[in-house]
């Protein structure tokens, strides 16, 4: 009988642990890029290491295509623009 | 070619085929005009002015008003100094500061290497070995 209050804890804690889990922003390959919300739901903008927001949430030369973390910005006027 | 390397090859023309505006670096409240002769490229970085003036300001003390920029060879980005060492560049025309004399003698000696930023999805200079991959004692 005892054990059932325990049992229903540790259920609780699993729950509340991957319910977190699934909640979580999941950061992307490129150490510590992650992905802003653009205006177009259909894109992103990216945050760089040094916190700055890329202008840009679809690459400068090739329009068509979606940011990538893996790319190091370049900058213009001080702010980052990303690539594909 | 990478598509960073297309950029920085002409700015301007990339930034108003994309329709992106900027301000002024200098003065803010007025918008850059984006074309060759309001740009000017410091290393990797380019920076868009209203007007001549500005522009010019800023080119007769760029280590005053350039902020950080990346360094051509190790590709750090870096604040540079009055006394840092620094290139123009005839082929281009670009301003290139320098985080170390090591870079420096780098770059002049393969200056081809160097001029574009060369990134890919797995840039060398970002991936180098850290403390953990070396092994302990080596």
């Amino acid at each position: 009988m005892s054990s059932s209050p325990r049992l229903i804890g540790w259920s609780l804690l699993l729950g509340l642990g991957l319910t977190a889990c699934q909640m979580s922003p999941a950061p992307l390959q490129g150490d510590g890029v992650f992905t802003v919300p653009s205006a177009d739901p259909e894109r992103h903008h990216l945050r760089f290491v040094d916190g700055q927001v890329s202008r840009n949430d679809t690459c400068m030369v090739r329009l068509e295509n979606g940011l990538n973390p893996r790319v190091p910005p370049l900058y213009v006027n001080g702010e980052p623009v990303g690539f594909c | 070619m990478p598509c960073p390397d297309v950029f920085v090859q002409d700015v301007p023309a990339v930034l108003n085929r994309k329709g992106l505006a900027f301000a002024c670096y200098m003065d803010p409240s007025r918008p850059a005009l984006c074309d060759s002769e309001h740009a000017v490229r410091v290393n990797y970085e380019t920076y868009l002015f209203a007007d001549g003036a500005a522009r010019d300001r800023f080119s007769d003390d760029v280590v005053t008003y350039c902020g950080l920029l990346t360094d051509p060879v190790t590709k750090q980005r870096f604040r540079p100094a009055a006394d840092s060492p620094y290139h123009e560049d005839e082929a281009t025309g670009v301003l290139y500061y320098f985080e170390s004399v090591s870079s420096f003698t780098m770059f002049l000696r393969m200056p081809e290497d160097y001029r574009l930023p060369g990134y890919t999805m797995d840039p060398p200079a970002l991936s180098a070995p850290t403390d953990e991959s070396v092994p302990a004692g080596a």
